[in-house]
């Protein structure tokens, strides 16, 4: 990747929603106001999500390590807290996720450009 | 009425907003939690892309929202940071703390949590946020979380069928911490919808925790009666222990309905029932010691799950015999504030006000706000009268007894060529307009001691606009009033007019500037050598106040005189004479009384200073004229009295071209003369002081006035000797000791002491 095209693509997601999972299954969910080339990560708005203790009482899904889809059923169990304006250091960063419009995306994929095409450069 | 709710309500006390965003480190409504999972929303996997997107920047480049500020970003909690993120875990460690609720306690410990728990209650009424305090209870925590809807749900052991089996002591622990949190809920409520500090006098923030709002009040305190039963029939337990719990128990009904009840503005017996409170203590306190402490039913790893964006902090520890004396003042003040409800006259429910917030040390922000209530709620004073009534009544006893300004028939008139209609209607644009200046003075007086003053500081540039504009309608007013004028070509060759709402103003202002300088001795604002200015400051607003109370007497007493004269008016009006001329003219003999001692205590650090006896701090980045000019800042723009230049002032303060000896003299004189007005006024009834309601605070603030002046003037002696033995010479043997403000007989007036012969 160029770096022109890095600063461009690192630009695009700014304001958006991240999803960014630490080094200690926590997950933070916020809107991205700024990086640096450690990664390290600023998000405003920002609500702490913790996999409950093992094991989880009362609940029949599987654990966490399945699919995508019974990840997400047991996340939305969990209890979320605020935390504002956090940075995440990039050393403690295992998953970046961003939100988006699944309409968009499918737009994005007609068109032949987006997240997917940067992959292959 | 309207009119007046509307400018009242926009009161502002402060130069800022009420909760300044760089002080909000904890934001008071967090946004609603996103959902994680929402129609049409899917989170990408892009930790690869970004990474790799991240490498190609170059080292210290930031990719940032424009709107972002990195002075912002200084206030970010860092992830995986012990220090900052209250969510961390060491390694090995659990998120929540192993405690087995479903073990009953024995007797001694739930003493021990409880009385632990009123330290914490106590820590908070203190100032410091709930999550280091109550909030780091595990009970408290059990309780809270997940928000029960009923009793039913707030059982500790949340297993199945525990209802049923509940041992009496962890029934007992569970009532009083129901009621506990209850009782915050009510305090945290008052607090918050009256003028505080948050952060630096309360803290609110309940971290997304409901109080046990949806839970109704009777269901609790019936719980708590019936626990007390339940403990008083059972046979399981010592007497001292049963006795211990019990009166816990009690205490905290008692408190819940109080905290219930404190907002009503009806006669109530809510004064008793403070008394009653305060009466029940000493039993809780003398059976702390049967309390056996759980510490592990308390933990800061709770704030793991409290909303907030501030690091992790410790639990607050707070001692018993600090919280007793606490909750013991608590009660105190509140049994006090409630006679406030009882209205005699303005100025002395002003007396009452000032003199309740100088209560050692300052009632708490509870009782604080609670006086606010009592005066402010629903802009209707103490719950009975509007504020018309009460500013009427304050310009009546001041500048304008028994006068047609004030005759509420005005109202009535619709003609708009009548004298009488335009006199309404101007009097009505005055009140709107001075109504909230007014009551922004009772309100200010009600904040915590520094913000008094620093209020203050903006208030009375306010007031200097109140004064003009007051003038002009003054000048207005005339014209309807057929006010005769004074002429004298003594004093002057115009005619001399009363301006009776303007002098009102200029009264009050002055009142506040006084204030602003008395409240810099009370808190320390001033250095050793600065004391001299600052005193012969305060002398000159308070001989300014007084030249001013005289003008105002003056037409008061020609007013009377014609008032007199005519039979018609003569009569039950009488009174309203009455009382303005007793109130000029004590607050004449107090006002002099001030400007003696204070010039008195001017002219002995004169005297000092030029024995050399006051130390000057070394200040290498000021000289003092400039810090005159910063010191005087409020002062600056006030029109009238005008600020003293500080070349002038100099000259005031030095006095060059008397002798050390005259000075000292003057001083003795001067000390003698308001040592006499002190006493005059000690003797006062609480009428004529007009103190009614508080005329024992009043005696024992003039006392303290007085023995600050007796010790000044043994001072003044002592100083005198010293100057007539060294004669020409300009060392003295002797040592200069100035207390810190609370030290003294007064806050307000710094006596240096001096002991001759050491140096």
């Amino acid at each position: 990747m160029e770096k022109s095209q890095a600063e461009d693509y690192l630009t695009s997601l700014l304001n958006k929603t991240l999803r960014i999972t630490t080094t200690d299954t926590r997950m933070f969910l916020g809107q991205f106001k700024c990086t640096d080339s450690d990664r390290n990560i600023i998000l405003s708005q920002t609500f702490e999500y913790r996999l409950p203790p093992a094991p989880i009482p009362t609940s029949t899904s599987p654990s966490s390590n399945e699919t995508e889809n019974d990840k997400e059923t047991v996340t939305l169990d969990l209890t979320s807290r605020y935390m504002g304006l956090v940075v995440v250091p990039g050393e403690f960063i295992s998953r970046i996720e961003v939100e988006e419009f699944e309409s968009q995306v499918r737009g994005r994929a007609v068109g032949g450009v987006g997240v997917g095409g940067e992959k292959v450069v | 009425m309207l009119k007046y709710s509307k400018d009242v309500a926009n009161l502002v006390l402060d130069d800022g907003p009420r909760n300044p965003n760089a002080f909000a480190a904890y934001d008071s409504e967090p946004p609603p939690p996103p959902k994680l999972k929402s129609r049409g929303v899917i989170a990408m996997d892009i930790t690869e892309q970004f990474t790799n997107a991240a490498q190609q920047l170059d080292m210290g480049q930031l990719i940032k929202d424009p709107y972002f500020t990195l002075f912002e970003s200084v206030g970010a909690l860092e992830i995986m940071d012990r220090k900052m993120d209250s969510g961390y875990l060491e390694p090995g460690e659990t998120m929540e703390d192993e405690y087995d609720f479903s073990e009953a306690l024995l007797p001694e410990e739930i003493i021990g949590i409880i009385d632990h728990l009123l330290c914490h209650e106590m820590a908070w009424h203190m100032g410091h946020p709930l999550s280091q305090t109550i909030f780091t209870s595990l009970y408290i925590d059990r309780l809270l979380s997940p928000c029960p809807t009923s009793l039913d749900q707030t059982y500790f052991d949340k297993s199945e069928s525990c209802s049923s089996d509940e041992p009496l002591t962890l029934q007992i622990l569970r009532a009083y911490c129901l009621g506990l949190v209850r009782t915050c809920s009510y305090v945290n409520n008052r607090v918050k919808s009256e003028h505080y500090y948050e952060e630096e006098d309360f803290v609110t923030h309940t971290f997304n925790r409901s109080l046990l709002e949806n839970i109704d009040h009777e269901s609790i305190l019936k719980l708590l009666e019936e626990t007390e039963e339940l403990l008083s029939s059972t046979q399981e337990m010592g007497y001292d222990l049963k006795k211990a719990l019990m009166c816990r128990l009690r205490f905290r009904a008692q408190f819940l309905k109080i905290a219930e009840m404190a907002d009503a503005r009806t006669p109530t017996n809510i004064k008793d029932l403070w008394t009653d409170l305060l009466a029940a203590l000493p039993d809780i306190r003398s059976s702390t010691h049967l309390g056996r402490a759980v510490p592990s039913s308390f933990s800061t790893k709770i704030q793991r799950k409290l909303a907030s964006t501030v690091p992790p902090r410790p639990i607050v520890e707070v001692s018993q015999e600090a919280a007793f004396d606490h909750l013991e003042r608590l009660c105190r003040d509140a049994s006090v504030v409630v006679e406030v409800l009882k209205y005699y006259d303005s100025h002395s429910l002003m007396t009452f006000v000032i003199l309740f917030q100088t209560r050692k040390p300052q009632p708490s922000v509870y009782v604080r706000t609670l006086l606010q209530h009592y005066l402010f709620c629903d802009m209707v004073i103490l719950g009975t009268m509007s504020i018309r009534q009460v500013l009427d009544d304050d310009l009546a006893a001041t500048v304008l007894p028994a006068h047609k300004l004030l005759d509420r028939g005005n109202d009535e008139i619709e003609v708009p060529h009548d004298p009488r209609h335009n006199m309404a209607a101007r009097m009505e644009i005055f009140r709107s307009r001075a109504a909230g200046s007014y009551l922004d003075i009772l309100r200010t007086i009600c904040q915590n001691r520094c913000r008094i003053r620093r209020t203050l500081c903006h208030t009375i540039a306010d007031w200097d606009n109140l004064q003009l504009d007051a003038e002009e309608l003054d000048q207005e007013l005339r014209e309807f009033t057929r006010e005769e004028p004074i002429i004298d070509p003594e004093i002057s060759n115009d005619p001399i007019y009363s301006f009776p709402l303007s002098s009102w103003a200029y009264f009050y202002k002055l009142r506040q500037m006084e204030w602003i300088v008395q409240l810099g001795f009370e808190l320390d604002t001033y250095q050793p050598d600065e004391l001299v200015g600052m005193y012969w400051y305060l002398q000159y607003l308070a001989k300014t106040r007084s030249r001013h109370l005289e003008r105002i007497r003056g037409f008061l007493v020609r007013s009377y005189a014609a008032f007199r004269r005519n039979p018609e008016t003569a009569g039950q009006k009488q009174a309203e004479y009455a009382s303005a001329l007793s109130f000029v003219n004590i607050s004449i003999m107090e006002s002099a009384a001030t400007y003696g001692f204070a010039d008195a205590l001017s002219c002995l650090y004169t005297v000092l200073g030029r024995l050399s006896l006051i130390p000057s701090p070394p200040r290498p980045y000021s000289d003092d004229s400039m810090r005159y000019e910063v010191r005087m800042k409020p002062f600056s723009a006030i029109g009238l009295p005008e600020l003293i230049q500080f070349e002038d002032l100099t000259q005031l303060v030095t006095q060059p071209n008397e002798s050390t000896i005259d000075i000292i003299n003057f001083a003795a004189d001067s000390v003698m003369g308001a040592k006499k007005g002190f006493e005059f006024l000690s003797k006062l009834s609480a009428k004529e002081a007009n103190c009614q309601g508080s005329h024992d605070s009043w005696v024992k603030n003039i006392k303290d006035c007085l023995k600050a002046c007796i010790f000044t003037s043994i001072t003044i002696s002592t100083v005198k000797k010293l100057v007539l033995a060294a004669g020409k010479d300009t060392q003295v043997k002797a040592k200069v000791e100035i207390p810190a403000a609370e030290k003294g007989y007064h806050d307000w007036w710094i006596v240096p002491k001096v002991i001759p012969g050491s140096s």
